[in-house]
């Protein structure tokens, strides 16, 4: 019975229920693209450790995100692999430099250097059945990720380029390998990055290491942290926060995001708190009735709450069948947001909150009815 | 022997300068199997004495006395139980949900008084409606009934939790004389077939003839009690 008055009061005022739904889903579709994004960035803006299937980075001093690397010495690896526990340790290059389109135009891009033989930071997502260590053998050759090919003007293998001004030929592709500045990452070996950076032959800008089986990770970072001081040593977890912490905050781009889904939630708060709210002013000698015939403070407060659980369920599943909707066309641009199944379930719990907390002005009206009023 | 008995009640609305005295001293004994009318100018204090009669107000002295007990000190809690299990409520708006239909209305009063299985709730909303002679409009929502229709489904509704007292507040106000009878003689058919104790304030004069008693009050105080039979 409860829940027939809560469904009908809801959907008695057809106008007022579409505002109700409208703000939800609202409410739904603005958080749920403002966290994808989120999302989206905080794994675009790590996933070069993530990707790197490394246990420990080593970098140089002050170093906060992948992308902005100092150069070391790659006298640094041989330091590293002299540290017990230490099984395997690759030098490794990330840096920004510049492509030349056939028509003169320049694009910023990330270049990584990666050995051919390694074990670690080899190009993930290549497309097809393809070795990657072979593609990495040719001189001159780079591995471009099909999401770029038309801002790198690139349209199949075998084309040059000129990368800083070095002769550069596309040997293969990556297929989703996603960059959040615009500039997208570029693989290609160790010695091909230094001819194009125009480094000596000692330049890396990190070492990648993997511990051997059974050694615990915190104490290895620790350890080499000790043989090495004038690095920096950290798990490639904590290196992944801290390259997405760099550009959440330096840049703002982390607090417009946020700002933007914590207005979504505000919005829906007072959409539904305004229903809400008006739907029982509305049924107060109805209300008053239901006290004076016997009905406990709890019925009255379930018939409310009713009502916000049912626009809850039913904006929820509007909003987030938008969401998957706008994600799925979404899915090739650079910045699409991603909506893993963990965050559909947040944002239901999140949206079943802000209409439970809509309620609760609701419910302090209903607290202050006199059944007495019945006989005015 | 009196169901509810008002003792010495008195009520002032208000405090200090402001205090509004609306009844004084007030002693009423009400009879199962009769129905008696509250009459009185406006403003002398019938409204106010059955809210507190039926629980709805608690009084500024005085007792309400009901099987023995003082039911107006009861706690809130209480109170709403015994209003549950022993009144039934008439009013002269009648307060029905409009976006339920007739047999809905009804059905959510079984459903607060939790007399009724939910199986049965339907069967039973549907027997107090063809009691009230709209046995042909449950489906009906308010909006589509006449004023004395809908003050039947009212009537249907106070039946609910079987209410040994019918506490009625002008409810033929807004009924043209034909349906104000009707709904008057339902009334008295409860008390005088049920034995239900059946009290109606009124400025209605039509339906004093109905009347088993008449309480005439005025200033908050009885100035006039008196019974057709003379006992
Ligand atoms: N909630 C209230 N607050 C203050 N004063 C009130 C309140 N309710 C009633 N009164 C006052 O108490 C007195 C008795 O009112 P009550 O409503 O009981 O009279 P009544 O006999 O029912 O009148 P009517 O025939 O007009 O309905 C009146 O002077 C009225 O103004
Ligand atoms: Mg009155």
């Amino acid at each position: 019975m409860i829940a027939l008055i809560a469904w009908r009061t809801l959907t008695h005022d057809r106008t007022r229920f579409a505002v109700t739904l409208i703000g939800i889903v609202f409410s739904v579709v603005l958080v749920g693209m403002q966290v994808g994004l989120l999302l989206n960035f905080i794994n675009t803006t790590s996933i070069i450790p993530t990707s790197s299937q490394a246990d420990i980075f080593v970098t140089a001093p002050g170093v906060s995100s992948a992308e902005i690397s100092t150069p070391q010495n790659e006298r640094r690896r041989y330091q590293v692999l002299g540290v017990p526990g230490v099984a395997v340790a690759e030098s490794y290059i990330v840096d920004f430099t510049f492509w030349k389109r056939p028509n003169g135009v320049r694009e910023s891009v990330i270049l990584i250097g990666v050995a051919p033989g390694a074990s670690m930071g080899l190009p993930w997502l290549l497309e097809g059945d393809v070795d990657g260590r072979r593609l990495l053998e040719f001189p001159d050759g780079v591995i471009v990720d099909r999401l770029y090919f038309e801002k790198l003007g690139v349209t199949g293998t075998g084309e040059m380029f000129e990368i800083n001004g070095v002769r550069a030929r596309v040997v293969g592709f990556t297929k989703g390998v996603r960059t959040f500045v615009q500039s997208p990452y570029i693989f290609t070996s160790l010695a091909n990055a230094r001819r194009m950076m125009g480094m000596g032959d000692k330049h890396i800008s990190y070492v990648l290491v993997k511990a051997e089986p059974g050694v615990a990770i915190a104490k290895l970072v620790a350890d080499i942290q000790a043989h090495i001081p004038d690095s920096t040593v950290r798990t490639t977890r904590d290196f992944a926060h801290g390259s997405s912490y760099y550009w959440l905050f330096t840049t703002g781009a982390g607090a417009s995001l946020i700002i933007s889904a914590v207005l979504g939630i505000l919005v829906g708060c007072v959409v539904v708190t305004q229903t809400l709210y008006a739907n029982t002013i509305d049924r107060l000698p109805e209300y008053a009735t239901l006290r004076a015939i016997g009905g406990g403070p709890g019925y009255l407060y379930s018939i409310v709450i009713g009502q916000a659980a049912l626009a809850a369920l039913i904006g929820y599943l509007i909003g987030i069948a938008i969401v998957l909707v706008l994600v799925y066309l979404g899915r090739d641009a650079s910045a699409s947001p991603v909506m893993p199944p963990w965050l559909m379930g947040a944002l239901a719990v999140n949206t079943f909150a802000v209409c439970l907390i809509a309620a609760t002005v609701s419910l302090g009206r209903l607290n202050r009815i006199d059944p007495a009023q019945v006989f005015k | 022997m009196s169901l509810l008995v008002a003792e010495a009640l008195s009520h002032t609305y208000g405090s200090g300068d402001l205090a509004i005295p609306a009844l004084h001293e007030i002693d009423l004994g009400i009879q199962p199997g009769e129905v008696t009318l509250l009459t009185g100018p406006s403003g002398s204090g019938k409204t106010t004495l059955i809210q507190i009669m039926g629980c709805l107000l608690r009084p500024s002295a005085g007792r309400v006395m009901l099987d023995g007990h003082d039911i107006s000190r009861e706690s809130e809690k209480k109170r709403n139980r015994t209003r549950r299990e022993n009144f039934g409520f008439i009013f002269q708006a009648n307060n029905l949900f409009p976006m339920l239909t007739a047999i809905e209305n009804v059905m959510v009063a079984l459903d607060v008084v939790g007399r009724e299985t939910k199986a049965r709730a339907k069967e039973r909303a549907a027997e107090l409606l063809a009691a009230v002679g709209l046995g042909e409009r449950l489906t009906a929502f308010p909006a589509n009934m006449s004023g004395g229709q809908r003050q039947r489904v009212g009537i249907a509704r106070a039946l609910a939790g079987d209410p040994r007292i019918i506490l009625a507040d002008e409810p033929t106000a807004a009924l043209d004389a034909l349906n104000g009878h009707r709904v008057v003689t339902l009334l008295r058919d409860l008390a005088h077939e049920k034995g239900r104790a059946v009290v109606i304030v009124t400025h209605d004069p039509r339906i004093e003839d109905l009347a088993d008693r008449i309480v005439h009050i005025e200033d908050g105080q009885i100035a006039v009690d008196g019974r057709k039979n003379g006992t």
